[in-house]
């Protein structure tokens, strides 16, 4: 019973999100000095009033504000979320169209973050000597502050230019497929590794591990069974987080490798202002990420057994008076 | 066994610093098997670094020498693992943070148990069942299903026997105790310590309990030894120590378990300190509450947390309210405090009926009704001085300007014996006894002649709880003060109040003079209280 | 709940583990990569004692005035300072013409005159690097300035505003964090211009949730206090309580995040410009560098590496001036 409503609630606030969403959206458009008709076609010239007009109303940007709002908005329940300006092709079409490649990228990023923020907190915490400990610990702090088209030049420059073991555009061969995800995994673990680190410390520091100790507990026990499980929903809702910087990164990982996938299409998008794909792609983002979080809080309550009570127990929690 | 004769743990000279802070200077101290040792000491006396010290856990950064010799074994960083588990074990200090939360019940007795000799293929089923066999010991009623259970489907009493469990499942021969009842009630207290000696005896484990509480000490240990300041004060049977301790400190300490009758209070406990319905004193109450019920919640999940609830405290005497957690103690002073609205009822402040009370006329009573909060280092801001913070209540009073405010400041500061030069520090400079004057200064700065003690007390060591005792005694005295006394601890409130009123599932189940309530209690939940008391050996020995 | 005495809650809730996580309702938003670098003390270990009865019971609140700044806050201290030169007065330290070159000087490496090399026109690169702080710097001053005044300002009313500004408020920090900075400033620069101050308002608005979720995470964390209460009983109005105890709690960990969120802005606005949505070439800026030296990768590596140098050394500084003030500011 708790489990159904605690989904269900999920449900309902990440559809929320995501209609906030749009309507932000909706709401920034409007906002915009002109519509997006005569910004799109003021990149080349001036055009007549009567092409302006007659695009207008092709893309329905003459119907009332309501109208607009809810016509857009049951596309959007069809899946449909309208037309680009630049090529008149459906903007699911254009994007569907190269988000292949770009979902390679981060997916394979993402697992390899995970492991790597893993690797390096687990190698922190159980390193043999605090010295060692301290070093590891410098490096995601470290890793934030490099800026990931900075990251992929340097391995470019080393791998391609300097070692000559890989080539400065995309061949298909194994090293262009797996430095770009590396690159950018190194980009994202650092808020992961951060947060699982400093959750640790604070799940460290509570009495129940030195109960475990006391108990004669070992060491790699208490980590692998005891102090990882309870550390790792905070580590969860930074992933969950983190596929924003995930995406964005990906478009700069693309145009840095020369990558076909959504980052040039973006760029190309905002370059032509094209509003419609880019209010698309701004949707696309919001929906993954908020997928993504919805996924993130049903594991937070698989792991952690008091999440599904205290949405039930608030109440009795009065009668402690 | 191969340790000789009947000592199973022997420290000798331990001494352990933290950065060249000493925690422990020089401890000695041995152990026969089966013997039960209680350690007392406030905090700051270095009994937490003797727990990890015997255990083999202090901090990479703690210095220490010494030798401890547990059954035979010398504890150094190598043999402690070792050691853990089988020869030592520990009941921690907080059930409620010393389970790890998102595994089973059965899951934690199962691996501790497999960590046993033998256990180690033993298959989950036989697990189980010995898991099951450890809860029913402990007294935890069907041990099965509470197999499945996680820590927060337990109370608190319930935790710590299973931290019992946990710690006896490997037949230690010395045990830890580090003060494993402090946070759990009274009445919870008490039937956990039964369990946890009984277990003890039945094993035949030695046990060292750490404690600040002499009266719990005296009742369970058959040897109590004294720290202070790191250092071992006095050590002795309990016996003895009843017949009279060497040191002044210690008989101190037991001073506070044996006193009663008149005291520190203002003396006079007639009976028109009485409570409920009387006949009208010449004098409005202080404070009165009238048939006050508060519930909390909508719909099905809605409690009622006070029923029906009469409290009279008439100026210049001390009303007691006590009662288990749970029982409404906070709601009422909130209440009374009018920082909640009663569903039904009235409350009266000096005459005056202020239910409901806000914005102006709120303020406006609060001028002459201020509480004291638990724990003052939470209740003072810690970035303000001692003079602002004691000056804050004035800049929202009449208008006076700055030279009147220092002077008032100093006056209150004065009246609750704070040195002068103290006005300029800040809270975190100040020992907690310190900094609950300046909250008593605080409340009355404004000229409040009413204060509502919420706990007051309870986040004090032994001593300072006399100190600031004596000073509200005094206060009382000269400036006619009412006080609300919300306590747990009944030794304190038998000879601080005039009048007790005790709460059980928010009610008020029985109200009269202290004496008279404390001699010849009339409800079940009182005498319970009464007889989950710590210090009922003491007593009778000094008897 | 507003920031009333007359609560109706239950008294002495308890702390509820796993309330927490449940409370962030939407997207489960807890602290953003900026906060846990701010927050996250790297060493506070499980080698450490807790904080039972070791040393004396006061040395942690008593002893953080006297700390001196480490070594490492120093060193970044230094390093900020100069970088505030080079925005201040890039003459001075790099005499040079940031944008007229020596064409026979083309892609000399580093060396003791150009330290940082030379571009394709013969530029010195150091010089361009100089003459380029303070567009970078300005644009995410103004991104920092825009998220922090906004994001706390929304924060405070969250806090303490009542349930339904409470609401309103989260639920479209939840949509700002929905959506990644980068593309929340591309849609600003798709509608306006490309060029700095719609970099700076994009980055900004992006910004604006975070610090919007720590001032209400601090306002909540403050409020709970008892020496709140104990002010409203000295008859302290809500806005008084509010201005002389919360916000001089809240401002030190917002303080905090703002150094980190700096740094991230430099990350934000070099990358946008390094997709070519900055400032127009010629004129000078980090991303813009570094994307020109993208294009000579294989002949000049100085090119894109030393300026991408100098940014990842800043942005370390202020991530490490930011963890000094929020082991400072807190109590």
């Amino acid at each position: 019973m708790p489990t159904a409503r605690y989904i269900a609630s999920r449900l309902g606030q990440a559809l929320l999100v995501i209609w906030l969403a749009y309507t932000v959206v909706f709401v920034a458009v409007q906002l915009l000095p002109s519509d997006p008709v005569t910004i799109f076609l003021s990149t080349d010239g001036t055009p007549s009033a009567a092409t302006l007009e007659a695009m207008r109303h092709q893309y329905g940007y003459d119907l009332p504000l309501w109208q607009q709002y809810t016509n857009n908005l049951l596309g959007l329940l069809r899946g449909d979320v309208g037309y680009s300006l630049a090529s008149g092709q459906p903007v699911g079409t254009r994007i569907g169209s190269v988000v292949g490649s770009t979902l390679q990228l981060a997916g394979g990023a993402f697992a390899l973050a995970v492991l790597f923020a893993l690797a390096l907190t687990i190698a922190a915490v159980l390193a043999p000597t605090s010295w060692l400990g301290r070093r590891l610990r410098a490096l995601p702090p470290f890793l934030a502050s490099v800026p990931v088209f900075w990251l992929g030049l340097v391995a470019l420059q080393l791998l391609a230019v300097r070692w000559g073991v890989m080539s400065l555009f995309p061949d298909g061969s194994f090293l262009a497929t797996v430095v770009p995800m590396a690159v950018l995994a190194l980009h994202v673990s650092a808020p992961l590794a951060q947060v699982l680190l400093k959750s640790l410390d604070g799940v460290y520091a509570q009495p129940f591990i030195e109960a475990l100790r006391a108990r004669g507990v070992g060491e790699a026990r208490i980590l692998f069974a005891h102090a990882l499980k309870n550390a790792a929903p905070p580590a969860l809702t930074v992933a969950g987080v983190t596929i924003g910087t995930l995406l964005a990164g990906s478009i700069i990982t693309e145009t840095v490798f020369s990558r076909a996938g959504l980052g040039a299409l973006v760029l190309q998008s905002v370059t032509a202002q094209d509003v419609p794909l880019v209010q698309g792609l701004v949707l696309l983002t919001a929906l993954v990420f908020v997928v993504v979080n919805l996924l993130v809080d049903l594991l937070h309550a698989a792991l952690d057994p008091r999440v599904l009570r205290s949405t039930r127990t608030q109440s009795a929690s009065a009668l402690a008076a | 066994m191969s340790h000789k004769g009947d000592e199973v743990l022997s420290v000798r000279g331990l001494r352990v610093s933290y950065a060249g802070a000493p925690a422990l200077r020089g401890i000695d101290l041995s152990l026969r098997r089966g013997e039960i040792l209680a350690v007392v000491g406030e905090s700051g006396s270095g009994k937490s670094t003797l727990t990890r010290a015997l255990l083999g856990l202090l901090p990479a950064s703690a210095h220490s020498d010494g030798s401890i010799v547990l059954a035979g074994i010398e504890v150094t960083a190598r043999t402690a693992p070792g050691l853990r588990g089988g020869t030592v074990s520990l009941v921690p200090q907080d059930p409620g943070a010393s389970l790890d939360p998102v595994r089973s019940i059965g899951s934690q007795l199962r691996e501790t148990l497999r960590l046993g000799p033998g256990a180690r293929r033993a298959s989950r089923a036989e697990l189980g069942a010995r898991a099951a066999e450890l809860l029913a010991s402990v007294g935890i009623d069907r041990p099965e299903e509470r197999l499945r259970q996680y820590p927060h489907e337990l109370s608190g009493g319930q935790k710590q026997r299973v931290l019992i469990a946990l710690a006896f499942s490997r037949h230690p021969e010395v045990l830890v105790a580090d003060e494993p009842t402090s946070a759990l009630d009274v009445t919870v207290q008490r039937t956990v310590l039964e369990t946890f000696t009984r277990v003890a005896r039945e094993q035949g484990s030695a046990v060292v309990f750490i404690t600040h509480d002499i009266a719990v000490a005296t009742d369970l240990a058959d040897r109590v030894l004294v720290l202070r300041h790191g250092e071992v004060i006095e050590t002795d049977t309990v016996p003895r120590l009843a017949a009279g301790a060497a040191s002044e400190y210690t008989r101190t300490l037991l001073a506070e378990v044996l006193f009663a009758g008149a005291g520190v209070g203002s003396g006079c406990k007639d009976d028109a300190a009485s409570t409920g319905t009387g006949h009208a004193p010449a004098e409005p109450p202080a404070l009165r509450l009238s048939g006050v019920s508060k519930r909390f919640g909508h719909g099905a999940a809605a409690r009622t947390v006070l029923h029906d609830v009469d409290l009279t405290l008439p100026r210049g005497r001390t009303l007691a309210l006590v009662g288990e957690s749970g029982s409404g103690k906070s709601t009422t002073a909130r209440i009374a405090m009018l920082l909640s609205a009663p569903d039904v009822g009235t409350v009266e402040i000096h005459g005056r009926d202020v239910t409901g009370a806000s914005g102006a006329l709120r303020r406006e009573t609060w001028r002459s009704l201020q509480l004291v909060h638990q724990n003052p280092d939470r209740s003072l801001d810690p970035r303000w001085s001692v003079e602002r913070i004691v000056a804050e209540p004035l800049r929202y009073g009449a208008a006076t300007g700055a030279p009147e405010r220092a002077a008032a400041v100093g006056r209150a500061l004065e009246s609750v014996k704070l040195a002068d030069r103290l006005r300029h520090a800040l809270p975190g400079e100040l020992s907690g006894g310190q900094r609950q004057r300046v909250a008593i200064a605080r409340a009355l700065a404004v000229g409040a002649t009413t204060l509502v003690l919420d706990e007051a007390l309870s986040a004090l060591d032994v001593v300072t709880q006399n100190h600031v005792l004596d000073l509200l005694a005094e206060l009382q005295a000269e400036h006619r003060l009412s006080y609300l006394f919300i306590s747990h601890d009944l030794a304190v409130v038998e000879r601080f109040s005039d009048a007790t009123a005790v709460l059980a599932g928010g009610r008020v189940v029985e109200a009269g003079p202290t004496a008279r309530l404390f001699a010849d209690p009339r409800a079940d939940a009182t005498r319970a209280l009464l007889d989950a008391r710590p210090g009922t050996r003491l007593r009778e020995l000094v008897a | 709940m507003s920031l009333s005495t007359t609560s109706e809650q239950p008294v002495a809730e308890p702390a509820d583990a796993a309330s927490a996580p449940v409370a962030t309702a939407g997207a489960p938003v807890g602290a953003p990569q900026g906060d846990a670098t701010a927050r996250g003390s790297a060493l506070a270990g499980a080698q450490e004692p807790a904080s039972l009865a070791v040393g004396p019971p006061e040395g942690r609140l008593a002893g953080w005035r006297g700390r001196l700044p480490g070594v490492g806050t120093a060193v970044a201290l230094v390093i900020l300072f100069v970088v505030a030169l080079w925005a201040i007065a890039p003459w001075l330290l790099a005499p040079g013409n940031p944008v007229l070159g020596t064409p026979a000087d083309k892609f000399l490496a580093p060396s003791l005159a150009h330290p940082f090399g030379t571009d394709h026109l013969g530029r010195d690169v150091l010089t361009r690097v100089v003459h380029g702080t303070w567009r970078t710097l300005a644009t995410a001053g103004l991104a920092v300035g825009l998220g922090v005044v906004v994001g706390t300002l929304l924060g405070l009313l969250a806090g303490t505003g009542g349930r339904l500004a409470d609401a309103v408020t989260m639920r479209l920090a939840d949509v700002l964090l929905a959506i990644p900075a980068i593309l929340i400033a591309l849609v600003v620069v798709t509608a306006y211009q490309p060029g700095p101050v719609s970099l700076g308002i994009g980055v900004g608005l992006a910004s604006i949730a975070t610090f919007a979720r720590l001032t209400r995470t601090e306002v909540l964390r403050v409020r709970g206090l008892d020496f709140v209460e104990a002010s409203f009983l000295s008859g302290a109005s809500r806005l008084a309580v509010v201005r002389t105890h919360v916000l001089p709690h809240v401002l030190g960990p917002v303080l905090a995040l703002l150094v980190v969120e700096l740094g991230a802005a430099i990350l934000a606005i070099s990358g946008l410009g390094f997709l070519g949505f900055g400032t127009p070439p010629p004129a000078p800026e980090w991303g813009l560098l570094v994307a020109e030296g993208r294009q000579y990768l294989a002949k000049a590596w100085w090119m894109s590496t030393l300026p991408g140098a100098v940014i990842v050394t800043v942005v370390l500084s202020l991530a490490a001036c930011g963890r000094a003030l929020a082991r400072r500011g807190r109590y």
